[in-house]
This record gives C-alpha cells, structure tokens and sequence, in this order.
C-alpha cells in the first residue's frame, strides 16, 4: 500500500500500470516496460550528447513516463515523445540548446550513426516537425504541470547534513546513491513513488553497497525516515534492483557508458570522484540481490499479490 | 473498464469551452491579453493568449517560464493562474482579472497619496517578492505596470514572463533584464552572476517613485541610465561596492558627489528613507533583502498601513465602459440560454446586481 496521501495526479498505484493506454490499446506488460526503457536511455544519450545537466535529463524522464500514463505507445513512437520531452525540459529546466542541436543529437542518436544529419535534409525537417508538433500534445498529456521535483535533491541534502562520518565516506555514499537515481529514470518508479522515497531507497542500497551501516551513520535521522515508510522503501528499492536482475547485460553494458558521465551539476564531483560504473557492473555483485525477489510480485507476472 | 487515455484532452476540451474572451485590453511581443468570463462561475478573467504557431522553435521560453514560475508561487501577492489550455495554435493562460495598476494609480494626478498607503502598497509588494525569493525565484521585470491592483485593493505581483529560478552559482544569467528605469547598476554594468538583487533594486526605485510621483531614475539609453542613477546618488567607488570594476561592462564614470536622499524627498520620514536608501545601495551583497526589509522597523512605525478598503483606486468607470459591461450581462444571458436551445432569456438573473 503506497503511504502516500498526496493528491497528486500523477501517483499511481502499480495496478494502474496494467491498465495504461498502451496496455489498453493491445500492448503487452512487457513491451510498454522495456520500451519507457529505451526511451529513456535514448533521452539519457542524447541528453549527454547535449551536454544537459542530469537534473534536465531527469525532467525528461519524468515527462516521458508522464505522457504514456495518457498516451499509448501504438499511437505515439518513443523516439518522437523522447526527443520532444528532451526539448521541453531543456527549456523548463533552463538548460536551453539551440533547436538546431537538438534535432541533430536526436536524428543522430535514434537511428544510432556515426555521423550527423545535415540540417537541410529531409530528415531533419521531418524530426523538426514532429517535435514541434508534439509538443503541444506533451504539454497538454502533462496537464501544463512543468514544474518537478527529483530524489537527488533530497538525497544530497540528506547526506550533507546528516551524515557523521567523514567527508570522504559521504561523497562516495552520495555518488553511488546518486548512480543508483540515475538508472531509475528507466523504470516506472517516479509513477509510484514521491521523490522522498525513491532517494530513501537510493542511499538503503548504495549502503549497502558500501557496508555502511545507515543506523550508524544517519542515527535517528535514518531511523525516523526510514520506519514509518519501510514497506514503500524496500519496494522502491526492489523496483530499481529489478533492472539488474532481468536485463543484467542489456543495462549492465549501458550503465558502463552512461555512469560516468551522469553527473554534472552534482555538488560532489569537484574532489577526484571515484569511477562508480564498476559498483553496478561487478558480477560478484550483480548475483547477489540486495533484497530477496518476491515470488508474488506484480512485476514478476503474478498482479493477485499486488496491495 | 474505461482507460485514461484522451483524459487530458477532454479536460483540455471542457477548460476550452468554459472561458470566453471579451475584448482586447493589451498587445505584447508575443502575446494578446482579453478580458474574459468564466461561463460555469461567471467569474472575470483575463486571458494570455500566446501565439505559438509563430514560433519556429516550438512553444516560447517566456511562456514556459510564466507558466511554471506562476505554478510555483501561489500567494495573496503573487497574480493567480487558473488555468491553461490550448485552442488552435495558441496557448492560453487564464488568469484572475485585476482592475488596474500602480503605474495607472501613480499617473493618476487626481488621487493624492497619504502615507500610509504608499507603505501597504510597499509592504505587499515585498510580501509577494519575498514569497517568490523564498522559492528562489527571481521576478526579473519589477516596474509599477507590473504590480497590479484588485477591486479590493490588493496588490499582485504579474508578468513572469522573465522569472527564473536562482541560487545555482555556476549558470550564467543574462544582464539583459528589467525596464531599464528599474535596472540595477549591477546588471547595467553586464553583471551575468546576479541574485535578489536585481529586484530590490526595481523596488527601491518604485518605492522612489510613490514618493515623488515621477520616475525616480528616467534614463533615456543605457549609458544614460547609469549617468542619472550616479548623479542621484553619487558615483559609487571600489569601496562602496567591491568588485565593481571587474564587471564585463564596468566603465569609469564622472565621479558626481552623494547628495543625503532628504534633499530630493522632502516629506519623507526618516525611517522611509532608511528602508530607501538600504534598496538603492550599489553593492548588491550589501542591498537589503525582501525579508529583512519586511522587518524594517518602517512598517512597524506609524503611521500604519492604510486598510486595504481605503486605498486609493483608479476609477475608470467611462461611459464607454459602462456600455461594455451592460454588454457583457446581456451577452451573459443570451450564453444561458443558448446552451438549451432556447432563444429567449425565461429566467431573470439577479445575482450580478449589488
């Protein structure tokens, strides 16, 4: 049962995720997920071709999942809403790119070549179109709402006030949260969860990633965010450990390539960061689950389980 | 089992229908402001229509930054947005619907201002400005058309089509910001790291304005406006304001003496002058901020703000008016019933009537 009592209209419940307009309109679980996966690792490249800060990248994430909670995937490609939500949240998140660029890195990234298109081509026009046609149909899936909140704000503040160990230690805790954040962009999780725990379930995992006790670390702080949403907790945090167990070679290849570059416009990137990729990427690691995966989980095909 | 798709547009649909634009009040760069009425509440709006199909780079910067600033910010001081929809190309932002403001109040020499009303005027000004810094939002275009005036006398921060968010030391901002009458040194010397600042400045020199009726610093170029911001309050040193000469822009001025702000404004008190001249400091690290200045013991001293009710309004009932909204009641009625089918007005509503 989700704790939250917000009357935000863009919390689900993970029912909802088997009634989804691409699910509606013929689409299988499965198809609508690993594609809301594509699409985001498209926005995340061509995001990064772009150099946007991650908190922009994240914006577009958000509107991508957003939109296909009104939209079906049979009716609009990811690629078309992946470039458009890229393109809004440039411009709500004040990280503008020229338009030009933007229909480059994107024409560029989808059809994954070497070269860049040449802004007289038909292709370009055709991107160009599409994205402006689209956005009016984005803004108005999205109710207008262009403001948004993410995990990594809450997070870093977390660890920087809280946290009672070394400066050392909490960089490395913060970058590994952080990595964690980053690949719950792909899933549904910001459908499910508010920003507060989704970051509560970053710092659980990349704690115990780097056995760190957060009961010694955070004290009271951890104990007293931590109880009262347990359950949603160790949820959020299943829901992004997912990823790793189903798709190990698909994303474990990706993250190698995405992490590193994640992290610009974080606040603990000045001081010889240590390569996280490798944290996610370790085999050792990968085969052992943070938590143990439950048989009745939704996610895992059986929905009577479900809260 | 019904789905949710096509939700938004059936909501966008309905939003639509309930809104009816009356007539023009403005034209801007990129947008035309109506007067309008909320069918269902019969409610007067003004209505931002933005003209996006014009753009070649898909929906305008200054429209997403209207509407997500004014998302943001909801405040008594702060203009409200009730809705947004798209018809056409356009982009349409509802808003509540004000009467007037302060720069109609100030050019309005039939009024006389008595003190206290320059000070509520002041202090819900910075009441909505403080709302917005909290949010780290900057306002960006402070100038009296811009500080609109209810009915009922309430003061509302409008035009957030420059607003951004701020805090964040690595961006560059652009110096290219705020009428210039209300532009502070900083960003006249092509300052591209700014923050609150900006803005009190602009209040400093609206608050100025109140006073003495005029624009305070009426510069006619850009170099200008520093030339007759420094002969009013003297050419401001390194000393005064360190850093200055590393500016982008920064020029050597006619070193002009600081003349005590009392000479010009005569009637003023002195706490009215101290509460001034702390927004109209060139430092903007040493300016006050819209908290500390809502504490001034200025808005503690008498006399007090003037009640809302008895503020002064601009009246601007013209017979021409008066036809439109003797119109607009007709027109009401006819909607009523023309929704039914029907041609005729059978009930009789009163509820307009005060």
């Amino acid at each position: 049962m989700s704790s939250s009592t917000t009357e935000n209209q863009w919390l689900f419940r993970k029912e909802d995720l088997y009634r989804t307009p691409s699910l509606m309109s013929g689409l299988s679980y499965q198809v609508e997920k690993e594609s809301r996966m594509k699409g985001v690792t498209f926005i995340i490249q061509v995001g990064m071709y772009l150099k946007l800060p991650q908190l922009t990248m994240a914006t577009a994430a958000l509107f991508f999942h957003r939109f296909y909670m009104r939209h079906s995937l049979k009716d609009y490609k990811f690629y078309d809403i992946g470039a458009t939500c890229i393109y809004l949240a440039s411009k709500t998140e004040e990280s503008t790119r020229k338009f030009k660029d933007v229909i480059i890195a994107c024409a560029q990234k989808a059809a994954k070549r070497e070269t860049p298109i040449e802004d007289s081509s038909k292709e370009f026009r055709v991107w160009k179109d599409t994205i402006i046609y689209t956005e009016e149909i984005l803004l108005e899936a999205l109710c207008f709402e262009l403001s948004v909140e993410h995990p990594y704000q809450f997070m870093l503040s977390l660890l920087t006030n809280h946290y009672t160990k070394d400066e050392h230690r909490a960089r490395k805790l913060k970058s590994v949260a952080w990595a964690f954040i980053n690949d719950s962009l792909r899933t549904t999780l910001c459908l499910l969860y508010p920003p507060k725990i989704i970051a509560l379930a970053a710092v659980h995992i990349a704690a115990k990633y780097l056995d760190e006790n957060l009961n010694e670390c955070l004290g009271d702080t951890w104990r007293e965010l931590y109880e009262p949403e347990i359950q949603d907790i160790t949820d959020a945090a299943n829901e992004i450990m997912d990823q790793y167990t189903q798709f190990p070679n698909k994303n474990g290849r990706s993250l190698d390539k995405m992490l590193p570059g994640s992290k610009p416009g974080s606040e603990y990137q000045e001081n010889g960061t240590p390569s996280y990729g490798g944290y996610l990427n370790s085999p050792a690691k990968l085969a052992t689950p943070v938590y143990s995966i439950e048989p009745d989980r939704p996610s895992n095909g059986d929905r009577s389980g479900a809260p | 089992m019904a789905s949710i798709r096509n939700h938004a547009e059936q909501h966008n649909a309905d939003i639509y229908r309930d809104y009816k634009k009356d007539k023009k009040v403005g034209e801007g760069a990129y947008a035309v402001v109506y007067v309008g009425r909320q069918l269902s509440t019969k409610k007067v709006v003004a209505i931002k229509k933005i003209k996006i199909g014009q753009f070649k780079d898909g929906l305008d910067m200054s429209a997403i930054r209207e509407v997500k600033t004014l998302q943001e910010l909801r405040h008594p001081n702060v203009i409200e947005l009730m809705e947004v929809y798209f018809h056409k190309t356009n982009l349409n932002l509802v808003l509540e619907f004000l009467e007037s403001d302060l720069e109609m109040i100030i050019k309005d020499k039939s009024i006389v201002f008595m003190p206290g009303d320059v000070k509520h005027w002041m202090l819900m000004t910075l009441r909505g400005l403080d709302h917005c810094h909290r949010n780290w939002i900057l306002h960006r275009d402070m100038k009296p058309n811009n500080l609109l005036l209810g009915r009922d006398g309430q003061l509302k921060l409008a035009d957030f089509g420059l607003a951004r968010d701020f805090g964040d030391r690595n961006r560059q901002l652009t110096a290219q910001v705020v009428t210039r009458w209300y532009r502070a040194p900083e960003l006249l010397f092509g300052a591209r790291e700014y923050g609150y600042g900006v803005d009190i400045w602009a209040i400093g020199c609206i608050f100025a304005e109140l006073l003495l009726r005029n624009p305070y610093l009426p510069g006619n170029t850009d170099m200008d406006q520093l030339d007759t911001m420094f002969r009013a309050l003297g050419t401001p040193t390194e000393a005064d304001w360190p850093g200055m000469e590393s500016l982008p822009n920064y020029i050597k001025f006619k070193q002009y003496p600081k003349t005590p702000l009392r000479l010009l404004f005569t009637a003023a008190g002195a706490d009215t002058l101290e509460l001034l001249e702390s927004m109209l400091i060139y430092d903007p690290n040493r300016r006050i901020s819209a908290r500390e200045a809502l504490l001034h013991p200025y808005f503690f001293n008498k006399p007090r703000p003037t009640p809302l009710e008895n503020l002064p309004k601009h009246v601007r009932e013209t017979p021409e008016a008066a036809k439109l909204k003797r119109k607009a009641e007709a027109l009401d009625a006819y909607d009523l019933t023309s929704e039914d089918g029907k041609r005729l007005a059978r009930r009789l509503d009163f509820t307009g009537m005060s």
